[in-house]
């Protein structure tokens, strides 16, 4: 097991410096430079290039990019160019918020999508297992800013129970902090949740017609036994990996998200540092999302030789 | 009979009523009241020198002068009275006033700013680039030294780009991410929530308290229209920074529309010597732009389309100058008589002037121009009005606001920032506008009257169009909302009143 780990977290290390360097490429021939974007619509050719030398921009790429992953290294992404704010604390204020939306969201997926898609796949063909897989392909059909929208327009705009948009930080108490996410992570676990509840039917429909669920059956094995203890619990390997790759969809879905509802995590984050030709924070929203993204798929793989023996390697 | 006494009634109690405001009318309110605004811009750092923050800013923040709500008339801010000659300008400033750091303000912390502005590396610099030195007179009198008549200085010290800080803050080094000003409003650190709510508190030092509406502001970063919307109807916020498609809307939903003039818009001809080098081409471009299907499309109806840059009360002001007809068959006849035909023009456009773009693109196709629009991010979009890449834009220019004195220099001078294509302007527009620099004031109007007939004659500029801002709110909140001419996107805050709760 821990040769597994090992091997794995080892492979990262090279993506991650992959990332790192075509970020900082990218971002070198974008057409709108930090000093432009600073100095906003007046700036003349001559500002720029003042700017621009002030800033140390004009010195070799290769010299700034090791600057740059140097600093990195040690927490330090340097400070955005139009809040003049450290970039690591920009993104220690932002990064929980994602997380948070993210987390919410595959959790709502994987509770109301596991117990769909076992209760189609029970009641198979039956009405029961038509009105879920109805739901389910509505769900999945529905692009996730409209059902945000909708969630708004019913629970916020008519019912006022909770916010339309916008962000209440923790310190502000339980309730309120936990009312801001209910909408966002409801948009963005629904979605999930279809694709779960799909995954889970599929799954468990195989194993129940497998032969050990058969033999269990005649030799008398009662039927919620059968189904929690073993067809579950042997279904659940694809959908653990499913919800593995969700969680790293899930992370990008919620960018589109956070501009819906107006949550200031990453994914405004980088929209708004795009705009702005923000360098720094963009490359470091970058290589942050795709740490994560390493890390949870890393995650995924170690679990799914926790749970399966065979895919250990030798 | 009974309607009567009914009547009668009415009267004593609204007399009644009178006579105790009128006893009260001398008692000061404290500011009250929060107000909640949504808006679609979040700040950018602290530095007011730096992109358009004043939403923000204008809290904090405070000039030596301040521009009225009609977005021309200079008023007193911080200095309470100046004197203008052509070789110097000088201030008399309020005794009353400290930073919200306890820092007094005063002629050094005049000097200071100046200073700091000359040190920086933005258009701010060339703004003030007229004064040789700032003179301590006493305490509260400063003379700037003038190396050139700087009839405009006047109107920059409104801007934002002056705005007065700290001099503490700017020796420490924190006044670009910590706002220090002198302004009716503190920024609240501890309740901002960066990237979502903005809090500000009323500055209980404030020289003018009287003149203040709400005690606090808190400001909703809601980049969304749709959610800013919804975050109104929601009852979220009191006041969302709105869309004028929308108006009809918001008032069937219970919400009042504020309107103000926010930005003129016109066709910005940079390369007026070769593609655009033909008066009769321009003149063909100025009758080709479909000021009313923009109107029509974008503006439900809403703009204002005046004849020239400055409006009746400029010193500049063409009275009964008429604007270009929109005529495409006219147009098309000076192209003709021009010998031009198969004119490919590029002009760059972000995706927020897509349906101005496209109808621009549409229009000028009628008469035989064919415009290619290249789309591009909005940073790209405002880097390339300076770039010398694009013979022409639709888009304003602030920095020309403030009247004539801006808008030559800027715009038409050889070596005018906005004269992309260092186009030699005519001779007699030069000539008149080095006239008008020394020229005594009564003077100057017709000197400045000549400068705008030669650019509407020559059509160096023209299509001009006032965009207008919107805003929604809820009027069960807020008594009063308060805006500026030329100032989108933020209101007069300190003028808002919330209704008494």
């Amino acid at each position: 097991m821990w040769k597994l780990t090992f091997a794995r977290t080892i492979a990262a290390v090279p993506v991650i410096i992959l990332v790192a360097l075509v970020a900082f490429m990218l971002f070198r021939f974008v057409p709108v430079q930090a000093p432009a974007a600073i100095l906003g619509d007046g700036a003349t050719p001559e500002a720029v290039a003042r700017l621009t030398a002030e800033m140390g921009l004009d010195r070799p790429a290769p010299v700034l990019f090791l600057e740059w992953v140097g600093n990195a290294l040690q927490g330090d992404f340097g400070r955005s160019y139009v809040t003049n704010l450290e970039v690591s604390s920009e993104i220690a204020h932002r990064l929980p918020i994602t997380l948070t939306l993210a987390l919410g969201g595959i959790v709502i997926a994987v509770l109301l999508g596991v117990p769909t898609g076992v209760a189609a796949a029970l009641y198979r063909n039956s009405w029961i297992d038509r009105a879920l897989t109805g739901v389910v392909s509505v769900l999945l059909a529905m692009p996730g800013f409209w059902l945000a929208l909708l969630l708004v327009l019913a629970f916020a705009v008519q019912l006022r129970w909770l916010p339309a948009a916008g962000y209440t930080p923790p310190s502000a108490g339980l309730w309120p902090w936990l009312r801001g996410f209910i909408l966002p992570c409801l948009a963005l676990g629904l979605g999930a949740t279809a694709n779960i509840a799909r995954h889970t039917r599929s799954s468990m429909l195989q194993q129940l017609d497998s032969q050990y669920a058969r033999a269990l059956t005649a030799r008398g094995c009662p039927r919620g036994r059968l189904v929690m203890r073993y067809c579950l619990k042997n279904a659940m390997m694809p959908v653990l990996a499913i919800i593995g790759m969700l969680t790293a969809l899930m992370l990008s879905g919620s960018f589109v998200i956070e501009k819906v509802f107006s949550v200031p995590g990453l994914g405004s984050l980088i929209l708004d540092s795009i705009n702005r030709g923000d360098t720094p924070v963009l490359q470091a929203v970058v290589v942050v999302v795709a740490v994560f993204i390493i890390v949870v798929n890393l995650l995924v793989d170690i679990g799914y030789g926790l749970i399966d023996p065979k895919v250990r390697p030798e | 009979m009974l309607q009567k006494a009914i009547d009668c009634a009415k009267y004593a109690i609204a007399a009644s009523c009178i006579a105790t405001a009128g006893l009260s009318g001398t008692a000061w309110a404290e500011p009250a009241g929060t107000l909640k605004w949504g808006i679609g811009f979040e700040p950018q750092g602290w530095n007011p020198q730096l992109p358009p923050n004043t939403t923000y800013t204008q809290l904090v923040y405070e000039g030596l002068l301040r521009m009225a709500p009609d977005g021309t008339t200079l008023e007193p801010a911080l200095a309470t009275e100046w004197t203008v000659t052509p070789e110097n300008i000088t201030f008399v400033l309020r005794q009353d006033v400290q930073f919200h750091d306890g820092t007094p303000f005063n002629a050094d912390a005049v000097i200071a700013n100046i200073e700091n502005v000359q040190k920086a590396s933005n258009r701010w610099r060339e703004a003030i680039g007229g004064i040789a030195q700032v003179v301590k007179v006493n305490d509260y009198t400063v003379r700037f030294e003038l190396d050139r008549p700087s009839p405009s200085l006047p109107f920059t010290l409104s801007q934002r780009g002056l705005n007065m800080i700290s001099p503490k803050a700017i020796a420490d080094g924190i006044w670009e991410r910590e706002p220090v000003g002198t302004g009716p409003y503190t920024y609240n650190q501890a309740d901002t929530v960066s990237g979502s709510t903005y809090v500000f508190d009323f500055f209980p030092d404030y020289y003018d308290p009287e003149s203040v509406g709400p005690e606090r502001v808190e400001i909703s970063y809601l980049p969304d229209a749709a959610s800013r919307y919804n975050a109104l109807l929601a009852g979220q916020v009191d006041a969302i920074d709105g869309d004028p498609t929308q108006m009809a809307t918001a008032e069937s939903q219970g919400f009042s529309n504020q309107v103000w003039r926010t930005l003129r818009y016109h066709l910005l001809m940079f390369d007026r010597a070769d593609a655009l080098g033909d008066v009769r081409v321009r003149k063909a471009l100025c009758m080709a732009m479909p000021l009313e299907h923009i109107n029509a499309a974008r503006y439900d109806g809403l703009l204002e389309f005046p004849s020239q840059r400055f409006d009746e009360g400029d010193p500049a002001h063409v009275a009964g100058l008429e604007p270009y007809p929109y005529d495409i068959e006219g147009a098309k006849a000076l192209l003709a008589e021009a010998g031009v035909s198969n004119l490919s023009l590029q002009f760059p456009s972000p995706d927020f002037m897509r349906i101005i773009s496209e109808l621009t693109k549409e229009s000028f196709s009628m008469i035989g121009v064919d415009a290619e629009i290249m789309m591009m991010p909005t940073p790209e979009y405002f880097q390339s009005f300076y770039s010398g890449r694009y013979p022409f834009i639709v888009n304003t220019m602030t920095p020309e606001n403030g009247g004539m004195f801006n808008y030559y220099p800027f715009r038409f001078a050889l070596d005018g920032p906005a004269n992309t294509f260092k186009v030699e302007p005519p001779a007699r527009l030069e000539e008149l506008y080095q006239l008008a620099l020394t020229a005594p004031e009564a003077e100057q109007p017709a000197l400045l009257q000549e400068m705008t007939q030669i650019i509407h004659d020559e059509a160096l500029d023209c299509g001009y169009f006032d965009t207008a801002g919107v805003v929604h709110y809820n009027s069960e909140r807020i008594a009063q909302i308060a805006t500026t001419t030329w100032e989108p996107s933020a209101l007069r805050y300190k003028d808002v009143r919330m209704v008494a709760e």
